[in-house]
């Protein structure tokens, strides 16, 4: 074989493997594209919807209405049997969301700080019945825990007791486990320092570790923002008074009172429930994705 | 210092989990003992236990529309969790390429996860397969007739499914954080021994993420089993019962309007107890097929 032909195969081999890898590139990209349209066409269909007439809904794939109406969100303010609408359905599921959300994260720093930092009587059984919990599944829980507030008089209470009370429990075990992990990745020194310094163990808690814990204080805080703010169950078995019903419940009222026709409406009601979310999903992103990958969230 | 406040002092982080504790014994350990319980009693919410029996138990295998209820659930989870799994890693794969706008994909396909509990979605998701609805209409244009999807015995279940399947985000957010970790002089190497991609993937990226396989498995698994709101709000349990999960039985009968707290109880504890199982079974098998790095000699 002469030198110049050696060359031309070479240069043909690298030909056909750039040819291959761009073969290979496009195909990823068409599968992204495809899964995308799948994950994305929905949602955004979905925005369209609620800006067209009933009739132009079902017509036509194009998710851009053709002669946009506000009708669907006027209709998605009417008050429903004179007790509840959109709005104040929202304002319910922030009179119990954010306290849940307060008391979650603090009652489960304070448990992660006791079991990550100290040893003290009875600590392993504890720590492992609080591991325990992590593989208890709620559907267990339902049927007794509804029993229990029905003693205690809570179900349909106004002030959403059964809904607040466990969160200043720490009832959620995932957080507390997940700052339990990110606890130990933390070295002891600073708090040792602290400790010399005269400090408690309630401040060095609150001036050395809650500073040093604060990125996975935000990923529970935001995730249980999300659940919360989905939570259908809960609100379904212990609010009793429409005037009371969240934002789930009334989405999902209003979509079996319309269903056959106004889809915008049902549709603007349902995209005007979530807006918040979307907009918390957007602002914290990145604190989601790490969030999850950190330890690793159900969602 | 005396004895109390020496014993005070060292058992201070017993005074941190104590909230912890309270609410374990009060809402979470007393509910699950007493459920037990119940479920071996007629305990009715107004007529209170009249007597203790295993017939609860007995029904959920004797009783027809039970032992349904308890095969649709294992169809549900088997055919959601692969199909969920698969979907997430196929594209975490994909993405763990160096590929231009890795971060605009991911987040496209993270967000039905992040809203996709929400009942806004199950709104969403009649709208899109109901008779006449925007599936039915796309298909109609293309000249195929559309299925009943809600309607239909035969594809009901299988929309509920779906739902959750286009939820795979966060299985692949996780997935994918699991990749970036598996060094690339492995698939390098394998690439002059001549390995193609699908045998890398196979060979190489599989193996050393098995525990993170594990870990969504089980999560997975477990949320699988307990699914309401889906079938719950989009198909009400029909048509015919035939996305009437264990959940929805158990709801039914509680809290339905038939305030059989026995009953239900006993259906929960099924539920339970096959989860248990299940996830058992995932710990156990989990020696066989799970690669942990630190490990000694493996």
């Amino acid at each position: 074989m002469s030198e110049n032909t050696k060359t031309k195969t070479l240069k043909a081999a690298q030909i056909s493997l750039r040819r291959k890898r761009i073969a290979s590139l496009t195909i990823r990209y068409l599968v992204l594209v495809a899964v995308g349209i799948f994950m994305v066409y929905p949602l955004v269909w979905m925005v369209g919807a609620t800006f067209k007439n009933n009739s132009e809904i079902f017509s036509s794939m194009n998710p851009i209405p053709m002669n946009p109406t506000f009708e669907g969100y006027k209709g998605a303010m009417v008050t429903y049997g004179g007790a509840i609408n959109i709005w104040k359905a929202m304002l319910n599921t922030y009179t119990y969301l954010i306290p849940e959300v307060i008391f979650t994260v603090v009652s489960s720093v304070l448990t992660a700080y006791g079991f990550g930092r100290f040893k003290f009587k009875g600590r392993d059984i504890m720590f492992s019945m609080l591991m325990a919990m992590l593989f208890l599944p709620q559907v267990v829980l339902n049927v007794p825990q509804f029993l229990l507030y029905n003693k205690l008089g809570w179900i349909g209470s106004p002030l959403y007791l059964p809904l607040i009370v466990p969160t200043l429990f720490a009832s959620e075990t995932y957080f507390v486990f997940m700052l339990i992990q990110f606890l130990r990745n933390i070295p002891k020194e600073l708090e040792e320092a602290a400790k010399i310094d005269g400090c408690n163990a309630m401040q060095t808690l609150v001036k050395i570790v809650v500073p040093m814990l604060m990125p996975a204080i935000a990923s529970c805080a935001l995730f249980k923002f999300m659940w919360t703010s989905n939570d259908f169950m809960g609100p379904l078995l212990y609010v009793k008074s429409p005037a009371k019903y969240p934002a789930t419940i009334f989405v999902r009222l209003s979509m079996d009172a319309e269903s056959g026709f106004e889809w915008n409406k049902v549709l603007a009601i349902s995209l005007i429930s979530i807006l918040p979310n979307i907009a918390v999903f957007f602002a914290a992103q990145n604190q989601f994705v790490e969030g999850i990958s950190a330890g690793g969230v159900k969602g | 210092m005396n004895k109390t406040q020496r014993f005070l002092r060292d058992n201070i982080g017993f005074f941190f989990v104590l909230p912890w504790l309270i609410g374990f014994l009060i809402f979470k350990a007393y509910p699950f003992v007493s459920s037990l319980y119940y479920s071996f009693t007629d305990y009715d919410l107004f007529k209170g236990i009249s007597k203790y029996t295993f017939e609860n138990y007995v029904n959920v295998f004797a009783n027809k529309q039970e032992r349904t209820a308890l095969i649709i659930t294992f169809k549900y989870a088997f055919m959601t969790v692969p199909l969920k799994l698969v979907s997430a890693l196929f594209i975490a794969y994909i993405l763990n390429f160096k590929i231009k706008g890795v971060n605009f994909f991911r987040t496209a396909y993270y967000i039905p996860s992040i809203l996709g509990g929400s009942v806004a979605i199950a709104v969403l998701w009649r709208a899109l397969f109901k008779d006449g609805g925007l599936i039915a209409m796309i298909l109609g244009r293309i000249g195929i007739e559309s299925p009943k999807f809600f309607t239909d015995n035969n594809w009901a279940l299988f929309m509920v499914c779906l739902l959750r399947v286009w939820q795979f985000g966060s299985a692949m957010v996780i997935f994918l954080a699991a990749l970036k970790g598996v060094p690339t002089e492995l698939y390098e190497s394998a690439a002059i021994d001549g390995a193609g991609k699908w045998r890398q993937f196979f060979k190489i990226t599989v193996p050393l993420i098995t525990p993170v396989i594990f870990y969504n498995l089980i999560t997975q698994l477990v949320a699988a089993f307990q699914e309401f709101n889906g079938p719950f709000i989009i198909t009400k349990g029909g048509p015919r019962g035939s996305t009437t999960l264990m959940s929805l039985l158990v709801y039914n009968n509680a809290f339905g309007g038939a305030y059989k707290m026995g009953k239900a109880s006993a259906q929960a504890w099924v539920l339970f107890v096959i989860l248990v199982i299940f996830t058992a079974i995932s710990f156990w098998s989990q020696k066989h097929w799970v690669y942990y790095a630190d490990e000694d000699g493996r």
